[in-house]
């Protein structure tokens, strides 16, 4: 059992003495109590001692009791600590390299992907500023992660050369990283296009697990769409992005994260994930001879541009090793053609991906159920139908629900009543979900195909 | 009403090691000369031995360790034939952190090593050894870059490694003084 560290007069004195002695990352953080402690443990049910994984280099255990006590300064409710805890087992992943991450001049973050049923009942943004600041499990949980960093595994940052607060600064970073405060959270939207196989789907999980996924990267790339109406003028234009960024590969991972705007755009014409992948990878292909006649240079490996040598003209590479990996995954707003794509920061790291456990204990603070919204619209879907209408539930959070309407081959045009109307008769659906009294109703309206 | 914290700081447990024995002379020895594919890493270990070469008769083997990562036991070839290895470089934060964790872990195995960093990577690399249990494992420091600087900058680093790799290595005590090896250090 942990035993105290030391006492604050109040909680201002106690959020003070966790900046006087380094465990934050510069912003406020929340006392980590022994109360809160027993309840984060409770939610994954393990004791404090518990061993998740060793860091070798650093001979330092990452035990539940001390992940859970960043979890809890990052500001984490106790169900979000199965996330915490499997992407804790995920960063130790050999792949991952994160040592690099903890102590490299190269600044990298950390990054993670949240998939399957635990999103909801977190709460977890999926949509609109998903990789943004906003919404309490995204950031906490991406916040705990370099918590973690920090005090677990003893990244403690600095300018090179102090020792701050006592500790050893063994955080090299040259510039940092602002990626850091919180992770590079990434949660996949995996309702508003179904016939799009989710990510974790796509690795060999069950679509009913839930699943986190770590990685290490340096920065994103952020592409405008706006003005690329077709698939082929998409990816024709998110090609000359990518090769433009001059990182050209032989191996490794790549993450292009699509908005539903431009999904919308691939499903309707019948691609999948693995056609979108694949085309992007053929398209970002280049030999060596044209990198080094271009002037670029492929990782490490070369100076820039020299001397063209046989065999260059064969060999390719591609924006990342393979189609397979390079994956597709979909969230942010429902308007708005841009993409974000984050690439490995060696082609010999990799991605890896862990079970989130299920919450023990029965904790259950609210969360959102969705799967009873979409069994109550059902009989307003069997009418829509007979007119060759459509309508499912596209996004769900706190006080808020989005509903696509789609229009079949077959639709009759003069039959879909007004969106204001349609509103009234979704309320009508929901008249039996109390918790869903009052909330807001947006409608996505019609998308002729 | 008084508030208990947690400490959330997970400190180290690493057991304490000594020092593999040192080498009175390298005739006769065979000299490791392992790299991690930093730029100039290659180059630079030539160099320092051929300037090694001029006061002894030794043979070399070569061999490439992780960059970022502590090597598998398994991984190090054919390293246990050597009397001594040097390791290269350590001019990187994640670099100089894990080169002298993978030197650690040849002392553990009996093979005095000895890495080559930079000013930049002092505090880290003391922080590095002590908390893997071996304060007293030595290592050069050159003038920093390592991987970013031309032929003749590179020749004056590894005349520096050398000149230290006689001193920490060679000599006859095990206690060689640290200043010795922190002497390019801040």
């Amino acid at each position: 059992m942990a035993t105290a560290f030391l006492e604050a007069d109040d909680y201002d004195e106690a959020v003070e003495a966790c900046h006087r002695n380094g465990w934050t990352d510069g912003l406020p953080v929340i006392p980590p109590t022994r109360a809160k402690l027993d309840r984060f443990l409770e939610a994954v049910g393990l004791p404090g001692d518990h061993e998740v994984a060793y860091y070798a280099l650093r001979n330092r255990p990452l035990t539940a009791g001390k992940l859970a006590l960043n979890a809890i300064m990052a500001g984490c409710l106790p169900e979000y600590f199965p996330v915490v805890l499997a992407l804790a087992e995920a960063i130790m992943d050999p792949g991952v390299q994160v040592h690099t991450a903890n102590a490299s001049t190269g600044s990298l973050s950390l990054g993670f992907i949240v998939n399957g049923p635990i999103r909801e009942q977190l709460k977890m943004n999926c949509h609109g500023n998903v990789l943004g600041p906003g919404n309490r499990a995204n950031s906490s949980i991406g916040r705990a992660l370099r918590l973690i960093q920090v005090n677990v595994m003893g990244s403690v940052p600095g300018a090179g050369g102090e020792w701050e607060h006592g500790r050893d600064v063994l955080d090299r970073a040259c510039l940092g990283n602002p990626l850091r405060y919180s992770s590079f959270h990434i949660v996949e939207n995996e309702e508003v296009y179904p016939q799009l196989t989710p990510f974790h789907v796509t690795q060999g999980f069950a679509a009913e697990d839930s699943v986190a996924t770590a990685f290490a990267m340096g920065a994103h790339l952020m592409l405008t769409n706006h003005f690329e109406k077709t698939p082929d003028e998409w990816l024709n234009s998110v090609a000359h992005y990518l090769v433009g960024a001059g990182r050209l590969y032989e191996g490794g991972f790549g993450i292009l994260l699509m908005a539903p705007e431009a999904a919308k755009m691939f499903v309707k014409q019948g691609w999948t994930k693995a056609d979108i992948s694949r085309e992007l990878y053929r398209r970002t292909q280049r030999t060596i001879a044209w990198v080094k006649r271009e002037g670029w240079k492929i990782g490490g490996r070369f100076e820039r541009g020299g001397a063209v040598l046989p065999g260059d003209e064969d060999k390719l590479v591609s924006c990342a090793g393979s189609p397979e990996e390079l994956h597709i995954v979909i969230c942010g707003g429902p308007a708005g053609n841009f993409t974000a794509y984050v690439q490995h920061y060696g082609a010999n790291f990799q991605m890896a991906s862990r079970n989130i456990r299920p919450l023990a204990g029965g904790v259950d603070r609210g969360a959102v159920d969705l799967n009873a919204v979409r069994a109550a619209i059902e009989p307003l879907r069997a009418q829509l139908r007979v007119d060759g209408y459509d309508i499912v539930l596209d996004r769900g959070e706190a006080g808020r629900l989005g509903f696509a309407l789609s229009a079949g081959a077959q639709a009759c045009a003069e039959c879909l009543v007004p969106a204001a109307i349609m509103e009234l008769h979704v309320r009508e659906a929901l008249a039996g979900l109390p918790q869903w009294r009052g909330a807001k109703v947006e409608l996505d309206y019609p998308v002729q195909s | 009403m008084p508030i208990e914290l947690l400490n959330p700081v997970q400190e180290p447990v690493a057991e304490v090691h000594p020092i593999a024995p040192r080498l009175s002379t390298l005739n006769g020895k065979v000299l490791g000369l392992w790299t991690n594919n930093k730029l100039n890493s290659v180059r630079l270990m030539e160099m320092i031995a051929a300037d090694l070469a001029r006061d002894y008769d030794f043979t070399v083997r070569t061999g490439y360790y992780y960059a970022s990562e502590l090597m598998p036991p398994e991984k190090w070839g054919d390293v246990d034939q050597c009397d001594a290895v040097i390791l290269a470089n350590g001019d990187c934060g994640a670099c100089s952190s894990s080169g002298i964790a993978n030197a650690i872990e040849l002392e553990k195995r009996g093979i005095p090593s000895f890495l080559i960093c930079t000013p930049p990577f002092v505090d880290a690399v003391t922080s590095m050894a002590k908390l893997g249990g071996m304060s007293d494992v030595k290592w050069a420091v050159v003038e920093h870059p390592i991987g970013s600087v031309m032929e003749a900058e590179l020749a004056s680093r590894a005349l520096d490694a050398a000149r230290q790799f006689r001193e920490c290595l060679l000599a006859a005590a095990a206690d060689a003084p640290r200043e010795l090896a922190l002497a390019g250090g801040k």
